[in-house]
């Protein structure tokens, strides 16, 4: 190493780059580096990190080695099995509810847990020091429910009928559980304390978990055990069980930065071989020169790849920094809303640069390899041009996929996206060169310029295929990115009419019910209140529904669980009879339409429903369409008066509060402790602050993306900066004007701007249109923004990009040109 | 009286000189040549000769208006071309001026047919294909105008030249060096179109050579050397 810093070479390659650091070739070369860098090292670290935070099924995320989650109660038996069997156990029951003080309260999700817990992890809380579970009459909370119930530590709250004093704060805590209940603030209690407070009763929600401690011969052991008993709502969570990974929708926000970073390295790819090509044929007289003053071809090579070297570990530092630095900025957007952000790993740092070596390397060697073989007779032919063979680029495109594919982590992911996009890429290309033809055709007679136009066309024809097919891919990917959000958002808000309900009570105790349909009365707020019941369809025409139904309908979601059931005397307004009759006097059941078609079902069958060990069986009488934005309680089975009423059943409802009377429903926490009121405008609100911040962070990844991909045009544009300006001189020394060179410039960026913008607007529509129609179930509609924005977009870039890249000659400096060869 | 035609070049006191090569540098402006005057009729054929370095180019350039001069003037058949408007001066020199170069400068992307009718196209000429193909013809390459100019030879390529020169049916050619990348032979026969054309269409031929049996061909010779312009007899 000593030997290679003192050699001529390092010498000499140091001296290179500081006299070629403002040479455009090296320049571009740089900053095609950097840019990759900057966006693999954001999106990798991103991706690695909400991966990692959301799906890591490590013990010390789900708390233990083996976690029982149910929806019911779990079985004392399986408690004292492991007790007999000395294995640790805790148990952990988690709710929603209100958590109030004399004046405010907020929806939090709550845990009581028995001692020890948790069983695997590390509970952090400040301070430090704390017991095993909250002691009597504390709890321990998260900083957010302190800041916004305005309360410090010492304080008190209440949760249902009791009061509690917040001790600790939680910092970070395993078992944190799943699904949306996350985005509430947290209190962990004493589980002995729960009953005190009077919020679970028979029939209300909550999730029960049992957590276990053991080696894994143990969790196997276990495992054999209760498998074959789980019962309905019950499921078994083996801490390196990482099977249901694949549908979680953090796992494809991952999964989709993880591919935006491949459209950033392809981009970055193309740019990076295009000016390495450019800048290794400019170096060729330089290398003719060396050569003859006797250096060998090797030492060459060596003072190149050095040059190489210096050049990525400026940019490759720099991208990283960059990249870092968006990250954070990013992480403190999204970080809070994540039940567990896990810390930065220092392989998804360096990831980056060191693909960005492979890269430069892969696609350098190559390039710069046949300096060594530059004759030296070059420098009196003057000739300039150096060819690269397509035995070159086969093995840089092999190489690069090998790349690609190790970070990709597989070969035929890596393979098939970026044959899909190249593929894609080729007929865009292809369709926008076809239009641009076709336009100058028609424009020939109506325009004085077109007669050159075309000849400029059939020059460049292969530079614009590449370029359009790049630009309208990456415009209509961002364009859906952009649009997708907006239509989701736009449709959340179409959905809430001014005066729908906008507060969920729930968990109403039955005992609580005549007390607050006087509470309403009095507050004059139009309320009616369902008794909700939970149960499952056991059987249908009195046989099991195994037994009945076919596989298909034997999967419906509505029989794998329990599901809410209630009984009315009358059918709300959003309930609409299209089959049968409602008539509380005939003991029967109304379905829901979607659920009566999904398991062939019709007026005249019968269904079993199992609640708590007793089965009711009933006739269908009638089948309603369900409105389910409505945001008023509704069932999937509605019951006859008579039916259901002696089960253990807890009651719903909904209504609406207008701004100016909040007031009303602190009053309704405070006189009635253990309902749960939930605050629609604030879900929605809540849900569409997470969105946009999602989306604020994509916009991010976009701009940078647009970035990339507009400083691959530059590249592609200086590639043949040299042709343009030839051929510019050339004209203006035939007689074409100054102005007439611009013009005919900026008519060639403006027609690939607006047809690859047009191009990216048909693909985005339709991909939009798929989205909408196939997954997000939104009614198709055009997007008038998308084919004015994204025309003007790509017509700016090019023109930008294009004035960028052009300079004007004055007529002395263009016959000098042409002189000059 | 009749009124006397104008010159198709009129050359007066024509200066050029550059600044010194570096700023700090506390020479003065180096002179390439002063006060040259020179006068060529419509049709006339006129060979500049004299050494690498004289400056002869420069010459060609400001004679076609495309530098202007430290000092001195040109008009090119009366018109004082430097003080019209640029789009002006460019639309008189599309009409009134070709050059034929040493290395051809075809566009390679371009066949023969639309290398030759690029000047018309840039003046927006509708007949552009039929007069450009009616110049390959002339030339002798009416068979090869849909060839690009890597499919032909050195001396074709300088007729595809020659063809681009003569569709705009100049009054002025400059040829700079026209034979200077072909070998004799095929030299010989460009030479005998460009004089044969500049005959025919009775423009004013100016050569720039350093071949002396070349300039023997023209009408007159002026030898620049020395930064002066003097007529020589060879």
């Amino acid at each position: 190493m000593k030997s290679l810093i003192k050699s001529p070479t390092w010498h000499l390659a140091a001296k290179q780059i500081r006299s070629q650091w403002r040479t455009s070739a090296w320049l571009t070369l740089m900053l095609s580096l950097f840019m990759m860098t900057t966006l693999v090292t954001l999106l990798t670290t991103t991706s690695d990190r909400l991966y990692q935070s959301l799906t890591e099924q490590s013990a010390d995320i789900i708390g233990a080695d083996l976690v029982l989650r149910s929806q019911n109660p779990i079985a004392a038996q399986k408690l004292e099995y492991l007790a007999q069997n000395n294995i640790a156990a805790s148990t952990v029951t988690q709710f929603i509810s209100m958590a109030e003080t004399d004046n405010s309260s907020v929806l939090s999700t709550i845990r009581a847990v028995s001692s020890p817990y948790p069983l695997r992890g590390k509970l952090i809380t400040d301070p430090k020091s704390h017991p095993d579970t909250p002691d009597k009459n504390t709890v321990w909370a998260d900083s957010s429910l302190l800041s916004r119930l305005d309360l410090k530590l010492g304080d008190k709250l209440f949760i249902g009928y009791s009061e509690f004093t917040i001790s600790h704060i939680l910092v970070e805590s395993p078992d944190r559980g799943r699904g949306f209940s996350n985005f509430n603030p947290q209190i962990i209690m004493r589980a002995d304390a729960l009953a005190a407070t009077g919020i679970i009763a028979p029939g209300s929600r909550a999730n029960y978990r049992l957590l276990v401690r053991a080696d894994s011969t143990q969790v196997v052991d276990l495992e054999n055990l209760w498998k074959p008993t789980l019962e309905r709502g019950q499921r078994l969570i083996n801490a390196s069980d990482d099977s249901q990974l694949g549908r979680n929708s953090v796992a494809n926000a991952s999964r989709y930065l993880k591919l935006s970073a491949l459209l950033s390295l392809l981009l970055g790819a193309v740019a990076i071989l295009l000016s390495l090509q450019r800048y290794s044929s400019d170096q060729r007289m330089r290398s003719a020169l060396l050569l003859s003053l006797g250096m060998t071809p090797k030492q060459l090579f060596q003072t190149y790849c050095l040059q190489l070297f210096f050049g990525w570990v400026t940019a490759a530092l720099l991208g990283t920094l960059v990249g870092l630095g968006l990250h954070q900025l990013i992480a403190s957007q999204i970080g809070a809303y994540l039940p567990h952000f896990s810390s930065l790993n220092i392989l998804s740092i360096i990831t980056s640069p060191l693909l960005s070596l492979a890269i430069i390397f892969i696609l350098g060697l190559p390039t710069l390899l046949p300096l060594g073989q530059v004759s030296i007779l070059q420098m009196l032919r003057n000739e300039r041009n150096a060819t690269t063979s397509r035995q070159h680029y086969f093995s840089c495109a092999l190489l690069l996929l090998a790349a690609i594919s190790l970070y990709m982590g597989s070969l035929v992911l890596a393979a098939g996206i970026t044959a899909l996009l190249l593929i894609l890429g080729w007929i865009s290309g292809f369709i926008a060169q076809r239009i641009i033809a076709v336009i100058v055709l028609k424009l020939q007679g109506k325009i004085s310029l077109a007669p050159l136009l075309k000849l400029r066309l059939r020059q460049q024809r292969h530079w614009h295929k590449l370029q359009a097919g790049v630009f309208s891919l990456l415009l209509a990917i961002m364009a859906v990115l952009f649009f997708v959000r907006n239509d989701l958002i736009e449709q959340w808000q179409g959905q809430l009419p001014k005066d729908s309900p906008n507060h969920f009570a729930i968990n109403i105790q039955p005992w609580e019910k005549p007390r607050l349909d006087t509470w309403m009365q009095e507050q004059q707020i139009n309320a009616d209140l369902y008794p909700i019941i939970r149960g499952r369809i056991s059987q249908v025409n009195e046989q099991p529904v195994t037994q009945v139904l076919n596989q298909e309908q034997a999967r419906t979601r509505a029989l794998r669980r329990d599901i809410n059931l209630t009984w009315r005397e009358a059918l709300s307004d959003s309930n609409q009879i299209i089959f049968g009759q409602w008539d509380a006097n005939v003991p029967g059941i109304s379905i829901e339409q979607e659920l009566s078609e999904n398991l062939g079902l019709s007026v005249g069958d019968t269904l079993t429903l199992t609640v708590a060990a007793q089965s009711i069986t009933a006739p269908i009488t009638s089948i309603r369409r369900v409105n389910w934005g409505s945001f008023r309680p509704n069932f999937f089975l509605i019951y006859t008066p008579g039916l259901l009423d002696d089960l253990p059943s807890t009651y719903i409802t909904s209504f609406n509060i207008d701004a100016q009377q909040k007031e009303q429903s602190n009053a309704l926490v405070k006189a009635f402790p253990t309902i749960t009121l939930i605050d629609i405008d604030k879900l929605f609100k809540q849900a569409q602050d997470i969105i946009t911040k999602l989306a604020d962070s994509a916009s991010v990844v976009m701009f940078l993306t647009l970035l990339s991909g507009a400083l691959m045009l530059l590249t592609i544009l200086q590639q043949e900066l040299a042709q343009r300006r030839y051929e510019g001189a050339l004209l203006q020394t035939l007689g074409a004007s100054q102005s007439q060179t611009k013009r005919l410039d900026l008519l060639e960026f403006c027609l690939l701007g607006i047809t690859c913008g047009t191009i990216a607007a048909v693909i985005a529509e339709l991909l939009l249109a798929m989205m909408n129609g196939y997954f997000f179930d939104i009614p198709v509609r055009a997007h008038p923004l998308l084919w004015i924005s994204l025309p003007i977009i790509a017509t700016m870039t090019f023109t930008g990009v294009g004035n960028i890249v052009r300079s004007t000659m004055s007529l002395p400096q263009c016959y000098r040109l042409i002189k000059g060869g | 009286m009749q009124a006397t035609p104008p010159f198709a070049i009129d050359a007066q006191r024509l200066s050029k000189s550059f600044p010194p090569s570096t700023a700090s540098s506390t020479e003065s402006e180096i002179s390439l040549f002063a006060d040259l005057n020179l006068q060529i009729n419509k049709g006339e054929s006129v060979a500049i000769i004299g050494p690498s370095g004289t400056g002869k180019s420069t010459l060609l350039s400001l004679l076609a208006c495309l530098d202007t001069p430290s000092s001195g003037s040109v008009t090119l058949t009366g018109v004082d071309l430097n003080s019209l408007a640029a789009e002006e001066k460019a639309q008189w020199r599309a009409k009134n001026i070709s050059f034929v170069f040493q290395s051809f400068h075809l566009l390679p992307e371009l066949n023969a047919l639309e290398n030759t009718q690029l000047p018309l196209d840039i003046q927006g000429r509708k007949d552009s294909a039929e007069q450009a193909e009616h110049w390959l013809e002339s030339v002798g390459l009416g068979l090869r105008t849909t060839h690009f100019p890597a499919q032909l030879s050195g001396g074709e390529q300088q007729r595809v030249a020659i063809a681009r020169a003569f569709v705009t049916q100049p009054s002025i050619l400059f040829a700079d060096e026209p034979t200077g990348n072909l070998d004799t032979n095929t030299g010989e026969k460009i030479i005998e179109l460009l004089f044969d054309f500049s005959a025919k269409t009775q423009a004013t031929l100016v050569l720039i050579t350093h071949d002396e049996h070349l300039a023997c061909r023209c009408d007159r010779t002026f030898k620049l050397a020395d930064g002066k312009l003097v007529e020589t007899n060879l």
